[in-house]
């Protein structure tokens, strides 16, 4: 990439400061330029052209801010790993107040600025981007792990901007989930000097290990030095449900929500914990206000809508929670997750009045999204959806449902026993079970007798029925493994086995079995 | 305090930082029009430095002030970056280079530093930057040259004019130890912004301080900024 053939687009609201900065680009070379006047406008852009570099004005007036613009734009993948993300500031202690884990601008720059000073900082960038290009194609892909030992590679060359790049792997061993190196690196920075960023990092790889008592010596510190550093809130207050103290943890919210009006993601979880509280006038206020200002974002999920109709449900008002959540229905459609979950409270709504054909109607409708997007669903709204079509009677759909749950795991995680306290003994519960551990047996025997390959495929079809389950999945990673030792190195079974490893991360990351492959897999790429 | 207090005080904030965002887009489009041509020979301005050296003064003063005031409301946390030496004194000599250029100075930047990295504030240190060279600016014959040394456990940056040097009343406060006040008027208040930042910076048991003389090897005054240096060569992961 270089500056010349960018392409570019300037949003600002402040139409003369478009033109001028435009002009300015134009100086220096640039020729594809677009403009955009809202953070509205500028997505409506994005989507429909891949930038590289996107010159944003954080104060974008009314509407969506600039952080907001850069967080849609990386969720919906308008802009990747090689963009160029640089925010446009007029104050400079914005970094510490901005800038959530994954979406961070790549540079801030201060009005005001010259022609020469802005075209010198973009080809500075530049540089910098096309240094690190293997790092940056390894993020895109999703592969943390092997950004992360590019990383370690590069660090091992004593190049000049040291710390930029250690910063940047311990972001990755958080993002490949190899938290132990997380706290590894954020430590070793500490002992050398005291920064936020590495404050704010161990915290986090210590929560994330589930040290919560750690992480919330780190973050009750770190936010008596710099109270200003908003995320550290949100995380402290993670810590403290954690801990089980749901009253502190909803003052820490209160408090972060004070210094920071947008804020979707903390009103939810203001509503969420002062539910558990029992506190449900503030619950229900923080789920408006997390409704309204979900208006038009990416980010809404069914939970202010379903929390704040189960509050109005209670409050004897179930048509007004009917509202809400057909509105549900209408915003969260691009998301199955979410919208059954709203479906599910809406057939207990129509229950409440005793409208049973609505109520079936609702349940109906999520079975068939749950079957459309069979496999993309969490196994607890299915679990709930199965419990709801029991409780209306239908135990045919309600147990075909169970035993969808139920393959997706083994005999010994805890979730099965919970399925069985809950459902009652299902028959054939147990059969399931029995085949998933047979089907283990055989391919276990079959990679012991070194027939690697037949254990793959054996493995692989297990999968496709049941393509939550971490036995299988870990069994597959292992045989390919064990492929690879035999057979020397091979692309496509290294590429498969970081394919594996990611799409599990969700649900087996805390398995130690997943722990020592991601290390023997990590192993095996520094043999490349 | 009352809930009313902290609602007040947020709108404030917002209300300050809001008034600061459009005096800045205000200076960038009169900058971008000073550097233009064009639009210069249209409004007949022939020597457009007095112009430039004056928004560039009120940018730096609009930096201190917002600084000290959040300083002054427990607001302001230093935000220590990492920042290449060389590339940090080219962007900020950037603007200085046609002023200097209209003004027949001769602006020289020596650096010794070898790539050196060093972590500081950038806001902070490019304000006090600014605000010497501003002065060098205003009061050089003919040159100026900015210097980077590695000095120990400190990074050095001096700013060298050939102008007439300090008044003695700030040498002499500075010899007796006093803080360098306000009494001075403007400059005082640069001086005083610039001990307080460079004081900012501590590691391991350094903290950074500026020093001031005069009779530099240009003949005018020295100002020597100096910064604690950290060293990460032997990090490994």
């Amino acid at each position: 990439m270089d500056l010349k053939n960018s392409r570019v687009i300037v949003v600002d609201d402040f139409s003369h400061m478009r033109t001028s900065v435009k002009q300015m680009l134009l100086e220096s070379g640039v020729t594809d330029i677009d403009l955009a006047s809202n953070g509205e406008d500028a997505l409506v852009k994005l989507s429909t052209k891949m930038y590289d570099i996107i010159l944003c004005d954080y104060n974008l007036g009314e509407g969506k801010d600039g952080q907001q613009v850069l967080e849609e734009a990386h969720y919906k993948n308008y802009i990747n790993a090689h963009s160029l993300f640089i925010m446009v500031t007029a104050e400079n202690t914005l970094t510490q107040v901005l800038g959530a884990l994954e979406s961070q601008p790549d540079d801030y720059i201060t009005k005001p600025f010259t022609r020469d000073a802005l075209a010198f900082r973009l080809n500075k960038l530049i540089e910098r981007k096309n240094r690190l290009h293997t790092v940056y194609d390894a993020i895109e892909k999703k592969n943390y792990i092997q950004a992360l030992a590019l990383c370690e590679q590069e660090l091992a060359n004593k190049p000049k901007n040291m710390l930029d790049l250690i910063k940047m792997s311990g972001d990755l061993a958080i993002r490949a989930k190899d938290y132990a190196k997380a706290v590894q690196i954020y430590q070793r920075v500490l002992t050398i000097k005291d920064l936020t960023w590495a404050r704010f990092g161990l915290g986090q790889s210590y929560f994330l290990q589930k040290e919560y008592k750690k992480a919330l010596k780190i973050f009750t510190d770190l936010l008596e030095d710099n109270p200003q550093y908003i995320h550290a809130y949100d995380w402290l207050s993670q810590c403290y449900e954690m801990l089980g103290d749901n009253k502190q943890a909803q003052e820490v919210l209160a408090e972060s929500i004070n210094l920071s009006k947008k804020s979707l993601l903390r009103q939810r979880r203001l509503g969420e914990v002062a539910l558990k509280n029992g506190e449900n006038e503030v619950a229900a206020r923080a789920f408006r206000s997390a409704i309204r200002q979900g208006n038009n974002s990416c980010f809404r999920e069914a939970s202010e809508y379903v929390n704040l109709a189960n509050i109005l449900v209670e409050e004897k008002k179930p048509m007004k929670a009917i509202t809400f959540l057909k509105e549900a229905r209408k915003d969260l459609r691009d998301k199955p997750n979410e919208v059954i979950q709203a479906m599910i409270v809406e057939a207990s709504a129509y229950n409440e009045v005793h409208k049973t054909k609505e109520a079936l109607k609702a349940l109906s409708d999520a079975s068939k999204i749950e079957g459309q997007f069979s496999g993309r669903i969490d196994d607890k709204h299915i679990l709930k959806l199965a419990e709801s079509h029991l409780k209306f009677g239908d135990t045919e759909t309600g147990n075909a449902l169970l035993r969808k749950v139920a393959k997706n795991h083994s005999e010994e995680d805890k979730y099965l026993v919970e399925i069985q306290k809950k459902f009652g003994v299902i028959d054939d519960l147990q059969s399931i079970l029995e085949e998933n551990n047979k089907l283990n047996h055989r391919g276990i025997t079959l990679v012991e007798q070194g027939k690697y390959v037949e254990a793959m495929e054996l493995f692989e079809q297990a999968c496709q029925g049941a393509p939550k389950n971490c036995s299988f999945n870990l069994n597959l990673a292992q045989s390919c493994m064990m492929q690879i030792d035999k057979d020397r190195h091979n692309e496509v079974l290294l590429a498969k086995i970081q394919g594996i490893l990611e799409q599990i991360a969700d649900f087996c990351s805390h398995d130690k079995r997943y722990q020592e492959l991601l290390f023997k897999y990590k192993k095996l790429l520094h043999k490349k | 305090m009352s809930k009313g207090n902290i609602n007040n005080n947020f709108r404030f904030d917002a209300v300050l930082a809001l008034t600061v965002h459009d005096i800045k887009n205000s200076l960038l489009l009169v900058m971008d029009k000073l550097d233009n041509d064009k639009v210069l020979k249209q409004l007949g301005i022939d020597h457009p430095i007095e112009f430039k050296y004056e928004i560039r003064r009120i940018n730096n003063n609009l930096v201190k002030l917002l600084t000290l005031y959040k300083m002054g409301e427990n607001q302001y946390t230093l935000d220590e970056q990492e920042y290449n030496i060389d590339d940090f004194l080219q962007e900020l000599l950037l603007e200085y280079h046609s002023l200097c250029e209209e003004k027949q100075i001769q602006l020289s930047c020596e650096c010794y530093s070898q790539d050196m990295v060093v972590l500081f504030d950038k806001v902070l240190i490019s304000a006090v930057l600014n605000n010497t060279i501003g002065n060098a600016f205003r009061y050089a014959n003919k040159q100026i040259k900015v210097r980077v040394q590695e000095r120990e456990d400190f990074v050095k940056i001096s700013v060298l004019d050939d102008g007439v040097g300090y008044p003695h009343a700030f040498l002499d406060g500075q010899e007796k130890g006093h803080s360098i006040d306000m009494y001075n008027g403007a400059t005082g208040l640069g001086l005083f912004f610039s001990k307080m930042v460079a004081a900012m910076h501590v590691h391991a048991g350094h903290a950074g301080y500026i020093e001031l003389s005069n009779n530099s090897e240009l003949g005018g005054s020295c100002f020597d900024l100096y910064i604690p240096r950290m060293n990460f060569s032997d990090f490994t992961l």
